[in-house]
């Protein structure tokens, strides 16, 4: 698939964008496409720009200049509130850390999308029990985040991702402070749970064996993707 | 809404014993604050119905007390708020990235910041009203409220029930919804960029104007509003500027902490507050300001204590010697009462103050004279030189009135113009003969004399023609009887009570009674009130802010150790960095304060009253609260190294 | 590795005599083996029969040694194309990366696109590996993780190479002095 061009089968998209900050350009004409359903991965050295172009696609960043599509849809004219309201409805995320709620229990952090998002909240502590299940923390639900292991909290955290059954997923460095081992589960449950509802997956990683995980892979360098070759 | 509204309240609630505890000190604070404002306000309330306070003044009197307590509780308050505010943001930094708006997180966050804050406002206002009795009869540095309602405006109480969780929730939204990229970012450890010089200009600029304001006044010189303009302008830039400036100064002293060969304790103490210089002077600004209102009040209440009112209602209070007026029946005999008193133990001295006068009408001069003996003159004014008995004399200064200077004869009279009333010429004395004593007056000059003895010339009371005069004075008019009493002895009431007994229609009169003494005893009770107050919630605010971010980082404080880093030098640090702020801060706001107050006593002319000894005080007092505040935030400071805390260091 | 690459490459650097040659080869890729005289000597006339280089002097003295030979533009096609194709994810696929990443540099070349279609190959092996490894029977998978391992050896070096040229002052320049 060629950069730059987009279909409407397109989870998110980005087109040339620009982003500095103050002095210092992050951004630098970065074009990225993530397709329906597809898990690729963003891969390139520290400074490349790999989470500010993950965060401008999410809608927290606002680009310089470009253009950046969710579903179909150019982002640009939004509000901050739209955004926010898209981010929420169609995106999941899984950060570094897990940045789940300390205050909340693991079922209260699971079910926090579905809350935010007004379901009820019988509803909502069904399904967060559910996908709780699903990763394998099916009797967690009632522990406090700091009484879970690391491993245990980034599965919360896919939990949290997928439970409201996004159409895209974000992931920054998913494995980044767990051990080969957990990682590897935590990947592993993310990418299959991912994979089984449809949603896209984007990956910013910078383990070569995460990456090797995905679809397709993307480079970056200097605030701009390298070319892919075409073969 | 109230997904919102619902996660608010729950991460209020928290569920790790840490979060509770932020939850509680959240409640027990505003029940504090709330309790303490309803009191502030009640007590002044009761104060201003007390006949003695002056009407002009009291809105801005009462304005002035609930400012200058309100100031560090909202501080106090805010301090509250902002505990363990590094890992709130991030939280909220956390719900935005999973799609909540600004707005909604906003809500989120006031909720969160709010409920704890709402409940205790209310249980301090049920706490106030049932403890009130209690206060009510409570002697609080000597003024008795036990007659009054004792319950503040009411819109004063909805006032502060709304107000103090508004504090809260304006404190823990006030930086604002982080921007995302910063959410994997730590806690940033590269310092603060440094705090702008334009820091320093507003202090001594506010204090240039406050100078200038006294500059040139003559003496008798009206001040004008230009002045009093300048003067209170120059004091609120003063007072703007001494808040603004303690970064600057905490930088300064950081940056010499560093250089100095003192020591890794004071170098790692200097690195924490560049780092964060601001963060300090937040909450130390609450507790200067403060300060600075108080030692800025009590200098200007020393304008008051200088008066000869004051000063004599001060003898009367504190067992000195005061002048009494007691006015007898011309029949009675003024004479006979005075041997009778002169005997009684604790008078010193009784005399019949006897005047003639001069017509006092066009082209007439206008002067009295006291007519009695040296011995009379001495007992109301000890230090008096050059009487001699049998000799006339000026009193204080050589008359120049035409008619009534060396070399005229002055016609002496009862008073009246009647020309069947008798009348003397005696002439008037030389220009060497005059009587003088030591005290001045708010001016610089003399009239100790002529004040204590109602007159100019003193005519001993054996010359010729004089005692016909005298006599005809006795027959129309109550002559005063002059009394000095030593009030260690006997007191005024006691003294009432024996005149009454001789002489049942003489009345006892004290010259210099007013009702400011007792205004100005009880501002100095609310005074060191408020000081008392003031240093509490700022210094415990500081506490707790300090301990607060002692908590938080200790982390770093257990790697510290594990290093090899002594805990004596961590707490060696800890209590640079905690003590240097507070007594530079406290200094400076005392200096500050009273340098204010002396430009009002200066445009006054009150100089000479300048309460010292009381400013000493408060300064002894600020300071040693401070120091013991900062003690108690090093002991917190090094915690001992447990397992939990190594995983996650 | 290629040999004759690795002289047509160092060839592209500069023109010089086939003992200068042999010199730089030794000292760069080869100091504790050094290279034939005799195969530098062939190397450099395949590459003048082949078109790839030409004789542009010769000095006193005669003999091999001493004629200088420079690259041809055919020379320098072969050499990029040879350069830029990135190898096949094997065992042996680094020394040879590292011999193009360096006369990549030596000649002024862009040696980013040489590591970024070598990334592009391995990780492409790697994501095989990686799907297989769900299905693979046991003997399978140690061999598996193997490649595994050194692949991601390869790919971290990659990453490490790329971040130091993007370094001012990095790595062997054209000049020798």
């Amino acid at each position: 698939m060629t950069v730059g061009a987009t279909s409407l089968d397109d989870a998110v998209s980005a087109v040339d964008l620009h982003l500095s900050f103050g002095a210092t350009p992050a951004l630098r004409g970065a074009d990225l496409t993530l397709a329906a359903g597809e898990v690729l991965a963003l891969m390139g050295p520290s400074g490349s720009g790999k989470s500010t172009l993950l965060y401008c696609l999410a809608g927290i960043l606002r680009p310089d200049r470009g253009e950046v599509r969710v579903l179909g849809r150019p982002t640009a004219d939004l509000t901050e509130r739209s955004r926010s309201e898209l981010r929420l409805r169609t995106m999941g995320f899984v950060l570094q850390g897990g940045e789940l709620v300390p205050e909340l229990t693991i079922s209260e952090n699971v079910a926090l999308p579905l809350q935010l998002l007004g379901t009820s909240h019988r509803e909502s502590v069904e399904r967060a029990a559910a996908m709780l299940e699903t990763v394998g923390l099916g009797g967690a639900g009632a522990r406090r985040t700091g009484a879970v292991s690391g491993g245990e909290a980034q599965r919360a955290a896919v939990a949290r991702a997928l439970v409201h059954e996004p159409e895209i997923v974000l992931a920054d460095e998913p494995t980044g402070a767990l051990d080969t081992v957990n990682g590897e589960q935590v990947l592993d449950l993310l990418l299959t749970t991912a994979r089984a509802r449809g949603a896209s997956v984007l990956l910013v990683t910078h383990d070569h064996r995460v990456a090797a995980h995905a679809d397709r892979v993307a480079v970056m360098r200097d605030g701009a993707l390298v070319p892919e070759r075409t073969t | 809404m109230r997904g919102e509204v619902r996660l608010g309240m729950r991460l209020a609630r928290g569920s790790a014993p840490g979060e509770r505890f932020r939850a509680a000190a959240t409640v027990l604070a505003h029940l504090g604050g709330v309790w303490l404002m309803l009191v502030v306000l009640a007590a002044v309330r009761s104060e201003i119905a007390l006949p003695s306070y002056d009407g002009d003044a009291l809105p801005l009197l009462v304005l002035t007390v609930v400012a200058t307590v309100g100031l560090p509780v909202a501080v106090l308050l805010a301090t509250v708020a902002r505990l363990s505010a590094a890992l709130r943001d991030r939280r909220l930094a956390n719900l935005r990235v999973l799609g909540l708006s600004p707005a909604r997180t906003r809500l989120v966050g006031a909720v969160e910041a709010g409920a704890a804050a709402v409940v205790g406002s209310l249980l301090g206002l049920v706490a106030f009203w049932v403890l009130r009795p209690l206060v009510r009869g409570l002697d609080v540095v000597g003024r008795d409220w036990s007659s009054s309602s004792f319950s503040p405006w009411p819109w004063s109480v909805a006032l502060v029930v709304l107000a103090m969780p508004l504090v809260a929730v304006a404190a823990a939204l006030a930086p604002g919804i982080r921007p995302v990229s910063s959410l994997r970012d730590a806690a940033s450890t590269t310092p603060a960029p440094p705090p702008g010089l334009w820091r320093l200009l507003p202090l001594p600029a506010g204090l240039v104007v406050v100078g200038a304001s006294t500059f040139g006044l003559e003496r008798d010189q009206e001040v004008g509003d230009l002045r009093l303009g300048a003067l209170v302008g120059g004091g609120v830039v003063t007072a703007i500027g001494l808040v603004a400036i303690i970064p600057v100064f905490t930088r300064l002293v950081a940056e010499l902490m560093v250089r100095v060969k003192g020591g890794p304790g004071l170098r790692i103490a200097g690195r924490r507050l560049q780092t964060q210089p601001a963060g300090v002077s937040r909450i130390v600004a609450g507790l200067l300001i403060g300060l600075f209102v108080v030692a800025g009040g009590r200098m200007v209440l020393g304008a008051w204590e200088d008066t000869p009112q004051y000063r004599a209602a001060d003898d009367a209070a504190n067992g000195g010697q005061v002048t009494l007026d007691v006015y007898v029946d011309p029949s009675a005999g003024p004479e006979l009462l005075a041997a009778r008193l002169a005997s009684v133990d604790g008078v010193r001295a009784a005399y019949p103050q006897w005047q003639l006068m001069t017509l006092c009408g066009e082209g007439t001069p206008c002067v009295s004279a006291f007519v009695g003996t040296c011995s009379d003159l001495l007992a109301s004014v000890p230090d008096a030189t050059g009487c001699r008995d049998g000799r006339s004399a000026w009193l204080d200064h050589v008359g120049g009135e035409p008619g009534a200077r060396p070399g005229s004869t002055i016609h002496w009279t009862t008073g009246s113009d009647d020309p069947s009333q008798p009348a003397v010429d005696l002439p008037a004395p030389g220009s060497d003969e005059v009587i003088t004593s030591t005290g001045l007056d708010d001016y610089g000059d003399s009239y100790a004399l002529s004040n204590a003895m109602q007159a100019q010339v003193f005519i001993p009371d054996d010359t010729p023609g004089v005692q016909p005069v005298l006599a005809a004075v006795a027959a129309h008019t109550s002559v005063p009887l002059a009394l000095e009493v030593d009030t260690a002895t006997l007191s005024e009431a006691e003294l009432v009570t024996l005149v009454a007994g001789i002489d049942p229609t003489a009345q006892v009169q004290n010259p210099y009674e007013d009702d400011s003494y007792d205004f100005v005893a009880g501002m100095r009770a609310l005074m060191w009130g408020v000081t008392a107050l003031v240093l509490a919630t700022g210094l415990v605010g500081f506490a707790i802010a300090a301990i607060d971010r002692t908590v938080s980082r200790r982390g770093e404080m257990v790697s510290l150790q594990l290093v090899g880093t002594g805990r004596t030098v961590i707490r060696t640090a800890q209590w640079w960095e905690a003590a240097v702020p507070l007594t530079v801060g406290v200094l400076l706001a005392v200096a500050t304060g009273s340098a204010v107050g002396l430009g009002w006593l200066s445009l006054v002319g009150s100089m000479d009253a300048v309460p010292w000894g009381s400013i000493a005080a408060l300064t002894g007092v600020s300071l040693v609260a401070a120091v013991a505040v900062a003690a108690v935030t090093v002991i917190a400071c090094a915690p001992r190294i447990r397992p939990e805390l190594i995983r996650r260091a | 590795m290629s040999v004759s690459k690795t002289l047509l490459g160092l060839l592209a650097a500069e023109p010089a005599h086939g003992y200068t040659l042999k010199q730089r080869y030794d000292e760069r890729f080869s100091p504790v083996k050094p290279l034939a005289a005799g195969q530098v000597y062939a190397s450099l006339s395949r590459f003048e029969r082949d078109g790839l280089a030409r004789v542009t002097g010769t000095e006193e003295g005669g003999g091999p040694s001493r004629i200088l030979y420079a690259i041809t533009a055919d020379g320098v096609t072969a050499l990029e194309s040879w350069m830029y194709t990135p190898e096949s994810p094997s065992s042996y696929a680094a020394s040879t990366l590292l011999t193009k990443v360096t006369l990549a540099l030596m000649s002024g070349r862009d040696a980013d696109s040489v590591l970024d279609a070598q990334r592009a190959v391995h990780l492409d092996r790697m994501r095989e590996l990686t799907a297989a490894r769900g299905t693979a029977p046991a003997p399978d998978l140690l061999a598996l993780t193997y490649e595994l391992a050194h692949l991601d050896a390869d790919l971290r070096w990659i990453e490490e190479a790329a971040g130091r040229i993007a370094q001012p002052g990095a790595g062997p320049t054209g000049s020798w002095s």
